[in-house]
């Protein structure tokens, strides 16, 4: 299981938080979670992504968000530097 | 293929669907024969139009910075249906159903959130057009006491009376289906593939 740099802030409910993904361009994709579903590693905050595939080359890697974000994107390339993985049974091979 | 109520009961058994809190045996309300009924929660989040006298507002979903919270806390209000919320026609509001719900991947089901003709026969919408809970909804494989989202709803009442909502009322309706292969976001390997041309962030 993989997690990209999100930002936090507040959601429309007490238990939701917003998130925005960067993505390589620098936009920011923003969408609503739950509060648990953000992990948090030496005070950065990560949000669950699939990760789909990855460019060695370029440094990069193509995820999926939880869920369509409010923008409309299910997809976005990150660098990979901004990935974390969780240790899982079953978890995928490096990137 | 549609799961049957028999074959929902099962997947819930398996840990193939997850529902909290649970919906109960096949005895109980909120079971039909292809789908399985959900409760609306307290909290709403209710649109209001612009005062008529503000600049004229207009939304640009193509804006892939759009954030639908920085919107609604400028134009929504917060509401509890605990003892009732009264719905007037033309009204649009987000709802959330008390159950929260997790679809691993690896079990290969999706679903859908429906109205019940029940309430749509009053006018009362439970979606704008986006009906799908894609394989993978509220799942952390890493965090098995995590145990899922709830749905948002996008609820509406197109018909010409005022309609009340209280918390705890079935309001919509899952439909399970299950998906052809495993889905890329679920496979356990990884695929190499080309990125796009950028500047990495060191040379910035």
């Amino acid at each position: 299981m993989w997690e990209a740099l999100c930002e936090v802030g507040p959601g429309l409910r007490p238990s939701e938080r917003t998130v925005a993904v960067p993505d390589v361009y620098g936009r920011r994709h923003h969408l609503r979670v739950e509060e648990g579903f953000i992990g948090e590693v030496d005070g950065k905050h990560y949000l669950p992504v699939g990760l789909i595939g990855v460019d060695e080359a370029k440094r990069l890697a193509l995820v999926e968000l939880p869920h369509e974000s409010d923008g409309g994107t299910n997809r976005l390339w990150v660098w990979r530097e901004n990935l974390h993985r969780i240790e899982a049974p079953g978890a995928g091979a490096e990137p | 293929m549609i799961l049957s109520d028999r074959e929902i009961a099962t997947a819930l058994e398996r840990g193939q669907v997850r529902i909290t809190p649970s919906p109960g045996d096949l005895s109980a309300e909120a079971w039909s024969s292809t789908a399985l009924d959900l409760r609306l929660d307290a909290r709403l989040q209710v649109w209001r139009p612009p005062c008529p006298t503000a600049p004229r507002l207009v939304v640009d979903p193509c804006d892939v910075a759009f954030s639908a919270t920085e919107l609604a806390s400028a134009h929504a209000a917060e509401e509890d249906c605990t003892n009732g919320f009264e719905v007037e026609p033309g009204m649009f509001l987000l709802g959330w159903t008390v159950e929260k719900l997790q679809l691993p991947h690896a079990a290969r089901i999706a679903a859908r959130v429906e109205g019940k003709s029940s309430l749509a026969r009053i006018g009362l919408g439970v979606h704008v057009t986006a009906p799908t809970i894609h394989a993978g909804f509220g799942f952390r494989a890493e965090d098995p006491g995590f145990v899922g989202n709830p749905i948002q709803l996008e609820i509406w009442n197109a018909g010409p009376l005022t309609v009340r909502l209280v918390k705890g009322l079935r309001i919509c309706q899952v439909i399970f289906e299950e998906v052809s292969g495993t889905p890329s976001r679920g496979y356990e390997g990884v695929f190499s593939i080309q990125g796009p041309d950028v500047e990495p962030p060191d040379a910035m």
